[in-house]
């Protein structure tokens, strides 16, 4: 089960009541306790006293003037047994009931009391009694001294406290009952508003991600509201961002694709096998380029850090992997009769992160240079260490680029008038992307004299081995 | 007939040019929306493809730059934006059309037939001159009854002739609308044509007259 504020709160908030319940329970049942004993106490000193004054001397001898209605009346109740006995100062029993020999020698003329176990006449129970013991001077002033006992069962004293402990108990469980309840309302409604914040969210629609009404939020869960309502502006964001991706895409697969539907309509209505080679030479022109723009599109699906596809780190050689595109796209520096060469410091270096996304940077990069520079132009690439930092550039002789323009050309689909048909846009935002991979920084240069454009990348941690 | 195209995209301006020069109309294109604009104010058009995602001005810009200026040239709206509100968007600027990319070559030419059978023939589908009967949609002729082969180019300064049938045509209107910016017909290229035209039509009833150094007229033999 999920944990549960208001469970939490009222189980902590039971178990103290009940604590407090029971002790306040047991304080006020011992002071009742007292005082109803006190209470019951006082009425056998009058039973005593009531003894005491049947006490008489007839011929000589004493004697305890206790016929049974008298008894009956020393009886406070008739739920309880009662019991007396009379001594002399000698411990000898004059009268009444046998009940065990007090200690002579402690005895006043205040009572004492103590609890006795009793048998029963019969002998099958024994019996709880309360005792109250005294030495009363004879009423001839003669000097001589009675013991007398008086004692009752403790029915009575018992049901009376049974009273008074529920006479307790009850209010205060209802109480705590009437305070948990109270708790557990108050909570409902202290949580009502991330409730109607709940609803509020579970009845949007999919594509709805405005923020939170944060304005009903209690003051304990406005950081979370908070945090998700950045975290909804993020995903706000990169949804426009992909949006905007793809009505880009879109656009820019849809055109060729019309050009190679008109084509392929004119195929159908050639005529002559020269006319039909032709056209079918543009389909596969269109094609080219439309295989490149795909290509394009899924390098930066890959690399993209919301994409679903893992990049798989490895550590890999640099010089490898430069080389590899180098070769790649010598032949395409050859038809354009452009110089074509490398510089570098002929070691390799070992780069940990993901290999074809690199691939795909030198070559974008390489490719742009070769592709903007006009024929017999003179393209350099070069790979070098230096401050414990890898950097890769690319010096060309092309038509250079605007300032204001060195920052936009990294956005996707960008491309600056003029930039001939086979180009995508993308290929400078694949750049951007991996280089980000790798924590590199891609900055770009005026060539030298004013000539060409230099991009550099710059990769933290090149390691020379 | 001669339209303008202006779409950014080299590779389908190409496409569209040579579909559309194969089926006898002259095409000139324009690569961003300042070149549509200039091309619009030098030249006289039958019909400008307009793609909104033009560079420099927006292809809706253009369309209403040209509606407030109170033109009257038949639009059709070619673009990558498929959702219906740029299409009433597109429409409610002064479009005729709108093809959404990719379209079929086929559905576009039709949509052309169709804007310029209203615009220039008020929506006939033949038109009857003589015993020459010109089917709109196919650009075919017959002459009483018989098939009768043109080029385009020829059919295409015939359609001219007979859209305006029985009213002078000038010859310079005549070899404009025929011309794209690549290949313009000269003088002599359209004394041709016509020369060919008559030799074609002799049977059919109508006769193209000369009026020497202005114009040709097409009209029935009496
Ligand atoms: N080396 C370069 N020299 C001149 N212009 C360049 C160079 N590299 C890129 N550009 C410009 O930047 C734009 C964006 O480049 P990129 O994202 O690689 O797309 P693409 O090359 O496919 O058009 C290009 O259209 C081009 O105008």
């Amino acid at each position: 089960m999920r944990k549960s504020i208001r469970r939490k709160l009222l189980l902590w908030l039971s178990a103290g009541l009940g604590v407090i319940w029971i002790i306040s329970a047991l304080i006020g049942y011992f002071l009742a306790l007292k005082f109803s004993d006190d209470s019951f106490d006082r009425e056998l000193i009058n039973s005593s006293d009531s003894v005491a004054a049947r006490i008489k001397f007839k011929e000589g001898r004493l004697v305890v003037d206790l016929p049974p209605a008298a008894q009956a009346i020393l009886r406070h109740n008739n739920r309880d047994m009662f019991f007396y006995q009379v001594l002399n100062a000698d411990g000898e029993r004059l009268s009444g009931d046998k009940l065990p020999l007090p200690d002579i020698a402690g005895l006043s003329d205040v009572p004492s009391f103590r609890l006795i176990r009793l048998p029963s006449a019969r002998g099958d129970k024994v019996h709880e009694v309360r005792l109250a013991e005294l030495k009363v001077l004879s009423p001839e002033n003669d000097g001589k001294a009675f013991i007398i006992q008086v004692g009752e069962t403790l029915a009575a004293r018992k049901q009376l406290s049974y009273k008074i402990l529920a006479s307790i108990m009850l209010p205060q469980f209802v109480t705590a009952l009437l305070g948990a309840y109270a708790v557990w309302i108050g909570i409902s409604r202290g949580l009502a508003p991330l409730r109607t914040m709940q609803e509020a969210i579970s009845a949007r629609s999919a594509s709805d991600l405005s923020d939170v009404d944060d304005s009903i939020s209690p003051e304990e869960t406005y950081p979370l509201v908070q945090s998700i309502n950045e975290l909804l502006a993020r995903l706000r964001a990169y949804i426009e961002a992909q949006k905007r991706f793809i009505a880009n895409a879109s656009h820019q697969l849809r055109t060729p694709l019309a050009g190679l539907k008109t084509y392929s309509s004119l195929g159908l209505g050639a005529e002559s096998a020269v006319e039909m080679k032709e056209v079918i030479g543009q389909i596969d022109f269109g094609l080219e380029r439309l295989t490149r723009l795909v290509n394009q599109l899924l390098s930066l699906a890959r690399v993209d850090p919301y994409g679903a596809t893992a990049l798989k780190p490895e550590v890999f050689d640099v010089a490898d992997v430069l080389s590899e595109v180098l070769t790649e796209q010598a032949a395409l520096a050859a038809a354009k009769s452009i110089d074509f060469g490398l510089e570098d410091e002929c070691v390799s270096y070992s780069i940990l992160g993901d290999r074809i996304g690199l691939q795909q940077l030198f070559s974008n990069l390489v490719d742009n240079a070769l592709q903007y520079t006009p024929a017999y132009g003179r393209v350099t690439v070069s790979l070098k260490t230096f401050d414990d930092r890898l950097f890769f550039a690319v010096r060309d002789t092309g038509p250079g680029i605007p300032d204001i323009e060195k920052e936009k050309i990294f956005e996707r689909f960008y491309r600056l008038s003029g930039a001939g048909t086979s180009g995508s846009g993308l290929g400078l935002s694949i750049v951007k992307e991996v280089a980000s991979t790798f924590q590199a920084q891609v900055s770009i240069e005026t060539g030298e004299n004013g000539i060409g454009t230099v991009f550099t990348v710059s990769f933290p941690a090149g390691r020379r081995d | 007939m001669r339209f303008l195209l202006a779409e950014d995209d080299d590779y389908l301006a190409r496409a569209l040019a040579q579909g559309l020069g194969s089926r006898g109309y002259a095409v000139d294109a324009a690569r961003s929306g300042k070149e549509a604009i200039q091309a619009l104010s030098d030249s006289e058009y039958d019909l400008l493809i307009l793609d909104l995602g033009l560079p420099e001005v927006d292809g809706s810009q253009i369309l209403r730059l040209l509606r407030e200026r109170g033109s009257t040239l038949p639009v059709i709206i070619i673009t990558a934006r498929d959702a219906v509100q740029d299409r009433i968007a597109g429409l409610d600027l002064g479009a005729n059309d709108y093809l959404t990319k990719p379209f079929d070559f086929g559905e576009l030419e039709a949509r052309i037939r169709a804007i310029l059978r209203k615009n220039v023939w008020g929506n006939r589908m033949e038109i009857h001159c003589g015993l020459l009967r010109f089917v709109l949609n196919t650009k075919e002729v017959f002459v009483g009854g018989e098939v009768c082969e043109f080029t385009p180019r020829e059919s295409a300064v015939l359609e001219m002739l007979l859209s305006r049938a029985g009213r002078l045509v000038p010859k310079k209107a005549l070899v404009e609308h025929l011309a794209s910016w690549e290949e313009a017909p000269s003088d002599n290229a359209m004394e041709i044509v016509i020369h060919r035209l008559r030799r074609k039509l002799c049977t059919a009833g109508v006769e193209i007259s000369t009026v020497r150094g202005f114009g040709y007229l097409l009209r029935e033999s009496q």
